[in-house]
């Protein structure tokens, strides 16, 4: 992102959420960004997951400005390029664990050659392909979100307070689990968080305060 | 403040508020429109006497056909004679419009032309020989202006009239044309006839010691049961309709109430949370579910009234044509029908939001999503059973009960409804099981899961394409039946009618002597005192096979031959609960046992059905010469050419005669069946449009519900056009789930219509057919409306980003 500008009409007053924003995020790397509540991190995880457009400035995904791009193309390249994390998990609760997982490959049109098996295998959740996420807890929910946001094999994960629902041991499995399969995947991941258990498990921590990025201190984590 | 919060989240949804509203409102229209048609039917029969000399007045009429006008002059004549007032009745047409031609003595009818009535009237009405007077509003209608004269289309010849229009005429005298008497027979061609005479009511002590031979009294009591019996079948029939939209109604109601109450579905968990108790919730719903109906109700009401309107201009005429009085455009309801109609539409959304009521109490407290609700109760799909079990008793116990029948009729479909959700459920998991892994399966799924908010919809969209296309199964049934009856029935080669003067006997007489002709048959239709009607035929043998016979003695047509037997129609047997062998006691041919009937035939023509009697029995017992037309059979069974002019020169007074083909006759029949049947068309457009709000509200919830799932494929990258093709492929989907649910309903429908409700209402049996292609046509239109429907839920997901939506939830 560079000089990347976002603001918004509360009222009749415009506040400015984002001023001249410069970030970057090389592939294998992991990123935690924090900040206080209304700080503007969702509004940033948004902008860098293309469901949003700056006001001004310029974003650059895998080489590609995108900030110009028309609503298709950046449906298409969150399709491709873009795996994500909620804190809610928004898991479908009418598609079983499987189909939760396969859906990034069905709409990119990708055949299933046992990836969401195996995917699946990995973050433990293996045993509940069958099931509904209704059917599930809060953990192996999460675990079915972080699956499917890597399955389609994306340059980009973004995170937005993936362990805002948990508890601290669940939270933590699944920060593991997390960080290990997007070692493995080689992905740039953006985690949007004021946790510091979270942003634990990131090579590299920022501050977002007053529209701003700054560097943020180390914290031990437990 | 729970009220408040109600207010806040009501006023701030104005699109669902106005389709929840728009759902009531149309049930209740519907209803009202219908209620107040009904009504009218029944009034519009009682308006005219009402107006000449007051609603409990009497009538004088002949024991069969006209009144002699010297009777009246003799009854008038005897001393202590009440006020009599002369009337003549006929139809006649102005700028293509239907119009009575009512003709009265003015000076003798002072209700309405004499003190507190319309003063100097009677004067100018007698003035000019072809005056008549007619209400301003109804000039205003025709569009006519000051010092032009009246173009009015009278027994088949043109005429042109003085007219004056009256301010302050009676509701009942709308759409009339008001004449003194002798202009009224000169215009009819009916001299020295009345229709009947009016008196006073306190004037039957009177009329009963001094009543003329061949004159019967008829009471206000009488003609108001005898205008309940003509316009029973048709009332009976669309109470039923109205019925069937007050179900359909009901299940939209339910339908949008589910919808507002998903909306808040957190919003209960989070009050429950905070200590607020279940009954609370639902008292909540409840009196969202009153206040919404008491407003949708007021609009419905005053639609219904705008609608029974519509539909009024609609029946007119075949009603004036089956009944022989037109009524009145004016509706003029009773005062104590809209509170009743209101108080209906109150008690259906109470019981619309029964189950909503109780879903809401039953929010556990704290819990924000919505779990996963089962298909459907077991109780539900029973009590569905256990209706659909009553409804078939009361349909095969008490063949001859009417009301049973449509009781059966209701209840079938509202139980069949409440299956319709359970069934639904067991063809969405074959349609999933079909779909492979695509978009179809995707939108399958999320159907399925979505199915307690969907089931109300599909139930309402269900019964509406089932009433629909049975309706038009029945109809189309009873055309084919109606032509092939009228094919049969008109065994002449041509029917030969005069325009001026009378056939009588020497008239038909001449005709027969005609060499081209090889037979001629008669008939002339006369109704009774008591209200039956007599049809005298002279039928040669070719006539005879136009006989539908549903019983007959062998020798059915020589017995009638002889004399003292008669035929009668099936809606008469039925009607009087007779059968072959029993005696039919006419007043103007005593015989002790009466008249033996010796063959019962199949008639569409009037509900009220006829006793047939041969020519010359009924020219001797009633002293009436006259015939209303002949049939003519001709020897080469064409009509030869120039046989008019021939006619017109051998026969004297046929100058104005008239021959009319089989195949005319059978035209215009099937015209008037066509017309007495739009009222049901226009309702059965009513039902699929009150349907689709019921889908489209329905559908709407769904995808309110379903928000965070949308959102999420939008932000996984399903493209707006994906999105919108799921969900109006959802909608699609579910309108081909109503169609193949509505399909046995339909059918089961039609055969219930046709074989049970048409003969216990109308008297006649109907052959039966399935004349799948009107179930057939109503397929795309019920795809076409799950489609539409699918358009606004589709374009509000759809034109969303998903980060506002992903925020909410963040």
């Amino acid at each position: 992102m560079r000089r990347v500008a976002r603001s918004y009409l509360s009222g009749n007053r415009r506040v400015r959420v984002l001023e001249d924003l410069d970030l970057d995020l090389p592939a294998g790397q992991r990123l935690a960004i924090m900040g206080r509540s209304g700080s503007g991190k969702t509004t940033l995880l948004h902008l860098a997951g293309v469901m949003d457009t700056p006001d001004s400035g310029e974003i650059r995904i895998a080489g590609r400005a995108v900030q110009d791009l028309g609503e298709p193309f950046r449906t298409r390249l969150r399709a491709r390029e873009i795996g994500l994390v909620f804190q809610d998990f928004n898991l479908m609760d009418s598609l079983s664990v499987a189909d939760n997982i396969g859906l990034p490959l069905w709409l990119n049109g990708i055949r299933d050659s046992g990836r969401v098996g195996r995917l699946a295998e990995q973050l433990a959740v293996g045993d509940l392909l069958a099931r509904y996420p209704w059917q599930l807890s809060g953990g192996e929910k999460q675990r079915v979100a972080i699956a499917r946001a890597l399955v389609h094999r994306p340059r980009l994960v973004l995170a937005d307070e993936p362990t805002g629902a948990l508890d601290e041991e669940t939270a933590a499995d699944v920060l593991a689990l997390l960080a290990q399969a997007t070692d493995e995947a080689g992905v740039a991941v953006l985690v949007v968080t004021h946790s510091e258990q979270a942003a634990g498990i990131c090579n590299r921590r920022l501050l977002l305060a007053t529209g701003r990025l700054q560097e943020a201190p180390a914290v031990a984590v437990k | 403040m729970l009220w408040r919060s109600s207010r806040q989240f009501l006023t701030g949804h104005p699109a669902q508020l106005l389709l929840a509203l728009a759902g009531i409102a149309a049930g209740v229209a519907v209803m009202t429109g219908v209620a107040l048609l009904r009504g009218a039917l029944l009034e519009s029969l009682e308006r005219v006497d009402a107006a000449l000399v007051g609603g409990e007045g009497v009538r004088v009429v002949a024991l069969a056909g006209p009144v002699p006008e010297d009777r009246f002059v003799e009854l008038k004549r005897t001393p202590g004679a009440p006020e009599l007032v002369p009337v003549l009745i006929g139809r006649v047409s102005v700028a293509g419009q239907a119009l009575e031609l009512t003709g009265i003595d003015p000076f003798l009818s002072r209700q309405l032309f004499g003190d507190g009535g319309v003063a100097g009237l009677p004067a100018t009405l007698t003035a000019g020989p072809e005056t008549v007077a007619l209400s301003v509003a109804t000039a205003d209608r025709l569009n006519l202006e000051k010092d032009t004269r009246l173009e009015a289309r009278i027994r088949g010849r043109n005429r042109e009239l003085d007219w004056i229009g009256v301010e302050g005429l009676p509701a009942g005298m709308e759409d009339r044309l008001v004449a003194d008497i002798s202009t009224a027979q000169v215009l009819l061609d009916r001299p020295g006839e009345l229709s009947h005479i009016l008196a006073p009511a306190g004037s039957e002590a009177w009329l009963g010691d001094h009543l003329p031979d061949g004159l019967a009294l008829v009471t206000a009591d009488q003609r108001r049961a005898d205008a309940d019996r003509l316009t029973g079948g048709m009332r009976a029939n669309l109470a039923a309709l109205s019925g069937l939209a007050l179900a359909v109604g009901m299940f939209v109601v339910f339908s949008v109430l589910s919808f507002l109450f998903v909306q808040r579905r957190r919003s209960f968990a989070v009050l429950r949370g905070v200590g607020v108790r279940p009954g609370q919730l639902s008292w909540l719903m409840v009196r969202e579910a009153l206040f919404l109906g008491a407003i949708g109700t007021l609009v419905g009401l005053g639609l219904g009234s705008w609608l029974a309107q519509g539909l009024m201009e609609l029946v007119r005429e075949p009603v004036g044509d089956l009944y022989q009085s037109l009524p009145a455009r004016t509706l003029t309801p009773a005062l104590w029908l809209f509170p009743v109609i209101g108080l209906f539409g109150l008690v259906a959304c109470l019981l619309a939001v029964a189950p909503v009521a109780r879903e809401a109490a039953r929010v556990p407290a704290g819990r924000m999503l919505a779990p996963n609700p089962p298909v459907m109760a077991v109780g539900r799909r029973l009590m569905g059973a256990a209706i659909l079990i009553l409804a078939a008793l009361l349909l095969l116990i008490y063949p001859g009960a009417l009301w049973l029948a449509l009781a059966g009729l209701f209840l079938l479909m509202a139980g069949y409804a409440l299956l319709v959700p359970w069934l639904a459920s067991g063809l969405l998991a074959l349609a999933a099981r079909a779909s492979g892994a695509g978009l179809g399966m995707r939108g399958v799924a999320m159907l399925r899961s979505g199915q307690a908010r969907i089931g109300p919809a599909l139930s309402a969209l269900t019964l509406a394409v089932a009433v629909t296309a049975g309706i038009g199964m029945m109809i189309s049934s009873f055309r084919v039946s109606v032509d092939d009856w009228v094919t049969r029935l008109l065994q002449a080669d041509a029917y030969l009618t005069i325009d001026e003067g009378q056939i009588d006997g020497e008239f038909a007489r001449a005709v027969a002597g005609l060499p081209e002709l090889e037979g001629v048959s008669s008939a002339r239709r006369t109704t009774l005192a008591d209200g039956r009607v007599l049809v005298a035929y002279d039928l040669p043998t070719r006539a005879w096979a136009g006989f539908d016979w549903l019983e007959a003695a062998d020798d059915v047509q020589a017995r009638f031959e002889e004399g003292r037997a008669v035929l009668v129609t099936e809606p008469f047997a039925r009607r009087y609960g007779l059968a072959l062998g029993d005696r039919v006691d006419l007043e103007a041919l005593p015989d002790p046992d009466g008249l033996e009937i010796v063959g019962i035939f199949r008639d569409y023509s009037t509900d009220q059905g006829f006793i047939a009697l041969a020519g010359p029995d009924y020219r001797e017992a009633f002293d009436d010469p006259v015939r209303d037309n002949l049939g003519l059979y001709f020897e080469g069974r064409e009509i030869p050419d120039n046989f008019v002019g021939r006619l017109a020169e051998s026969v004297p007074g046929a100058g104005t005669a008239r021959l009319t083909k089989p195949a005319d006759i059978r035209s215009r029949t099937l015209a008037v069946f066509d017309q007495t049947f739009r009222i049901t068309r226009a309702l059965q457009i009513l039902l699929g449009l009150i349907a689709l709000v019921a889908l489209v509200s329905s559908l709407l919830a769904l995808a309110l519900e379903r928000a965070r799932d949308y959102a999420t494929l939008r932000a996984l990258g399903l493209t707006r056009l994906r999105l919108a093709g799921l969900v109006t492929g959802q909608t699609l989907g579910l309108a081909a789930v109503s169609v193949i649910l509505a399909i046995p309903a339909a059918l089961v429908l039609h055969g219930l219509l046709t074989g049970v409700i048409q003969p216990r209402s109308f008297g006649w049996s109907l052959p039966m057919s399935w004349p799948l292609a009107s179930l057939m046509v109503v397929v795309p239109w019920a795809l076409a409306a799950g489609f539409l429907a699918g358009l606004y839920p589709a374009w509000k997901i759809a034109r969303r980003d998903p980060a506002p939506w992903l925020k909410e939830r963040l």
